[in-house]
């Protein structure tokens, strides 16, 4: 008997009719509102997201911090949390990150890089878990407080990096930092050609997904998680501490946001800039991320990929002309919006994907399923 | 109809005759790919009478009554009502053609007034605005006619399960039903919300409607029925009128061999005290007091239940014990070690295994598979988890194990979700888990809830046999008839006291109901309850 497994069909397939479904209307919309051609635009973009090595290049850079910021959203999402905050846990990433980057000096080689993105997750881990700490504590709603956490993050931010600021380079007129050490920048591993540096920030993202994927389904740390996620109260019955849980799963959150901050101003950056804080927006594409990807680390670097494709591809737009100025990146902004609301409201796209399953002779649910 | 059954104390005068169905299924087979669900199955509703389908979970009456209900297609076979053969595209169709359901879980809006729900997806409406007035008269008028007594006005979510699930019925009246399919109806209700469905039932009856009930709990059919029809492993055993029938022939037809109904065992040899609590005060949710001043033991090899109406404090009590609620004032000892205030897990650790009332809430994730509901209790013990790994090996091993000894049934095995198990093997499952950690004091609370015959009587064996093995058990039960059978000692709890208790074995049906409803002469003082209060002080038990 060949058993096509609905479950897994539907993760696949749901996602992918999201998609399909956002560009179609895409189309539309290019099509009724700008007259241009829609197949051009769809040409452009996709040349500018995989067309060539330096658009591939641009496409894995912008992936790499909504993976981690994707993961931080899965990771509290599977211990029944909904993190808001990743902007505000990758803004104290950064901040951390850099500031060892800035003034630790002489450690050798990969340490100092190594040691900065410790720093950041670190960091970013206790913002995080301290969301965690005021539900279990005082019984604080984390998404109100994930919320308001990112506005305190970024207005930390602001004030050590503003003029005369603590962190902000003595004698300089910029509000930023210090250039960071040479060590303490994340080594570039392809050029793809003279301006487009990829680093190691991605190698590092896919490593920490596989991480996470081991954590979630392999070790008892998951199993709590999961367990915690589902049904406090069986979890609770199993012996569990739903209390450390939840600030564990919030700490593990923020690093990954911390991380995906961190990632983005060490390999990217020169040093780190107060005008970054306000536009950081890693936080919430985490959040796109974490929805397409069905809450699962692999799902993750997936839909990272794709949504950091898009991105990319917006500029290739741009850069043929394919659609009139400025409207190429609003359109990838309402694709990816269509995106997470089609993910969202899946159940249209779960019959579809039925549909198709049982076009390729799928087999019925089984009996246990159905019987009484 | 034919001759209208008037009276329904005899049995004789029940619908029967040379009634044509109005609904007859015709060797109906339902494939999932190499598994037959149902296979060649013929049944057949006569107008006006109750249809009792019993069989063992798993035996196919779900399938059966979903293919009824249009949501699944028989891969063999033909439906007919009044004669004429019908295809059953979907529920939809299904109500169009007469035919209402109600489902074990209902399907309700819980913020929606019980008129709200009712019109759902058929609502009235004046110029496009929803005619709430005209759907409250006219379910109000239904409510009247059939004595269902429900309040259209009310919100879902204020009203007792048992009006939920006459509103569900009311549901299907409103959109003119003239087939009736309840499914397991009383498995969620209180002994006295039955008595009303009965008399709801018997009403619908008498006005002509036709039902068919799914269950599998004897006494129910024995008290409804007009015909019963037995399901067996997808196939159909057969139909026979109720008279003449007595609950160990149908249990016989449902399991395929005589059945023991009544539980065989040996007289207690009471060891050790195990279970110890002294003055134990609880509070419910609302912060009220549910447990007041408890003190009672349970020594190891013996049955000790907990008798009581639903709602009287055992739920919060066992809760305490295991750790999941605080305890206000008193002291648990369990075999020789004080755990009152201990976590869950540190109780657990302590010695006790817990079979809990809600299985689909504490007992076990849905969502997980097999495996990992086999290791809810040990995510730290050093035989699965290493290094704070979980050994898949070891995972999949204990799973099997559990399946195999305890005879769960799992579609996709070990990997199958506790979803998608029965009731009956899902509580097998539990049983299985919570015996196998050998524990000292082992805590049942309502083991055989909504888990069916030949399940029940496995249950019963293994909680006799534990008690054998010397492991001290507090059955927690609302079913007289299973405290009567199981217990070696009863302690009834009343509004959160204990307000009597009685040898197993030496108490009648009447007595223990009762002292059940707290009207029974036998105060603790005057009766041998005070012998355990004065019982040897805690600290000098031997640990």
């Amino acid at each position: 008997m060949r058993h096509f497994d609905r479950d897994s069909a539907e993760a696949i397939l749901v996602p992918l009719l999201a998609v399909l479904g956002a560009m179609l209307v895409g189309m539309i919309l290019i099509f009724t509102i700008t007259g241009y051609d829609p197949f051009a635009a769809y040409t452009s973009l996709i040349r500018g997201a995989v067309g060539s090595p330096t658009s591939i290049g641009a496409t894995l850079l912008r992936s790499t911090p909504i993976i981690f910021t994707g993961l931080s959203v899965m990771i509290a999402f599977r211990a029944g949390l909904f993190n808001i905050g990743g902007t505000g846990q990758a803004v104290m990433g950064l901040l951390c990150g850099g500031t060892v980057g800035v003034y630790f000096h002489g450690l050798p080689g990969a340490s100092h890089w190594i040691l900065a993105l410790v720093a950041a997750a670190i960091g970013g881990g206790l913002w995080g878990a301290l969301a965690g700490f005021l539900k279990v504590a005082r019984g604080a709603n984390e998404v109100v407080v994930t919320i308001m956490l990112n506005y305190v993050a970024i207005r930390f931010g602001e004030y050590l990096l503003r003029l005369k600021g603590p962190l902000q380079e003595q004698g300089s007129s910029v509000p930023a930092s210090a250039s960071f050490a040479d060590n303490a920048r994340l080594p570039v591993f392809w050029r793809p050609d003279p301006f487009t540096e990829v680093n190691v920030g991605i190698i590092v993202a896919l490593l920490v997904a596989g991480l996470m994927w081991f954590i979630v389904n392999r070790t008892s740390l998951g199993f709590q998680i999961r367990a915690v996620g589902l049904q406090p109260d069986a979890a609770e019955y199993g012996g569990m501490s739903v209390t450390k849980v939840t600030v564990i799963g919030m700490f593990m959150a923020g690093a990954l946001s911390g991380l995906g901050g961190a990632v983005a101003t060490l390999g990217e950056l020169e040093r780190m800039q107060k005008s970054e804080l306000g536009v950081i927006q890693i936080g919430f594409a985490g959040i796109a991320v974490a929805l397409l990807g069905r809450n699962t680390a692999v799902g993750c670097v997936f839909a990272g990929l794709l949504l950091g494709a898009l991105d990319s591809g917006a500029v290739g737009i741009q850069k043929d002309n394919a659609l009139p100025a400025g409207v190429a990146t609003k359109l990838i902004g309402v694709i990816q919006g269509l995106i997470v609301l089609f993910v969202g409201a899946d159940l249209v796209f779960r019959r579809l994907s039925n549909r198709i399953v049982d076009l390729f002779g799928g087999a019925e649910q089984p009996a246990g399923k159905t019987a009484t | 109809m034919e001759s209208a059954p008037v009276s329904h104390e005899g049995h004789g005068a029940r619908a029967g005759g040379d009634a044509s169905p109005i609904l007859e299924l015709t060797g109906i087979s339902k494939r999932f790919g190499d598994f037959y669900a149902n296979k060649d199955v013929n049944f057949d509703l006569r107008a006006g009478e109750v249809h009792c389908l019993c069989g063992e979970n798993g035996a196919g009456k779900s399938t059966l009554m979903n293919m009824l209900y249009g949501l699944l297609a028989p891969t063999e076979g033909q439906i007919s009502m009044d004669g004429r053969p019908v295809e059953i595209h979907g529920p939809r169709h299904a109500i169009d053609l007469g035919i209402g359901m109600v489902h074990q879980h209902f399907m309700l809006i819980p913020v929606f007034t019980v008129a709200e729900n009712i019109v759902l997806a058929d609502e009235p409406t004046v110029g496009g605005k929803l005619d709430i007035k005209a759907a409250e008269a006219r379910v109000r008028e239904l409510s009247d006619k059939y004595g269902l007594s429900v309040d259209p006005a009310a919100r879902v979510q204020d009203i007792t399960v048992g009006q939920q699930q006459r509103a569900e019925i009311l549901k299907a009246l409103y959109r003119k039903a003239r087939i009736l399919i309840l499914d397991e109806p009383t498995a969620v209700l209180t002994p006295q919300e039955i008595d009303e469905l009965m008399q709801v039932i018997r009403q619908l009856r008498s006005e002509g409607m036709s039902i068919i009930m799914i269950t599998h709990k004897l006494k129910e059919v024995l008290s409804i029925a007009d015909r019963i029809s037995v399901l067996r492993r997808g196939e159909m055993v057969g139909t026979v009128p109720v008279e003449g029938q007595t609950d160990a022939t149908i249990a016989q037809m449902m399991v395929g061999r005589p059945v023991l109904l009544k539980v065989e065992k040996s007289e207690a040899i009471p060891e050790r005290p195990v279970l110890q609590m002294r003055g134990l005060c609880v509070k419910d949710d609302r912060l009220l007091d549910a447990v007041r001043n408890v003190s009672f033991e349970v020594h190891a090899g013996e049955i000790v239940a907990l008798a009581g109406i639903d709602g009287n404090g055992q739920e919060e009590l066992v809760d305490a014990i295991a750790g999941l609620r605080k305890i206000e004032g008193g002291q648990i000892v369990l075999d020789g070690e004080d755990i009152t205030g201990l976590s869950p897990h540190e109780v657990s650790e302590a010695g006790l295994g817990h079979i809990p009332q809600d299985r689909h809430r504490r007992g076990m994730i849905l969502d997980f598979d097999l495996r990992e509901n086999a290791i809810l209790h040990d995510w730290d013990k050093p035989d699965i988890v290493h290094h704070g790994i979980i050994d898949q090996n070891a995972t999949a091993e204990r799973a099997q194990m559990l399946i195999d000894m305890y005879d769960v049934r799992s579609g996709g095995g070990i990997k199958g979700s506790a979803g998608s198990l029965s009731g009956g093997n899902q509580q097998k499952l539990v049983i299985a888990r919570e015996i196998q950690r050998d524990p000292k004091l082992l805590i049942a609370a309502q083991p055989t809830r909504g888990v069916d015959i030949g399940a029940i009587e496995f249950i019963h064996k293994r909680l006799v046999e534990e008690r054998d093995a010397g492991t001290a058990v507090l059955l927690v039960s609302l079913e007289m008839q299973e405290v009567l059978s199981l217990a070696d000692r009863i302690v009834v709890i009343f509004e959160g006291e204990i307000v009597a208790e009685f040898e197993g074995g030496k108490v009648g049906e009447q007595e223990l109901g009762l002292a059940m409803i707290g009207s029974g002469n036998q105060h603790p003082a005057a009766h041998g309850i005070g012998g355990v209060l004065a019982g040897p002080a805690i600290e000098e038990t031997p640990g």
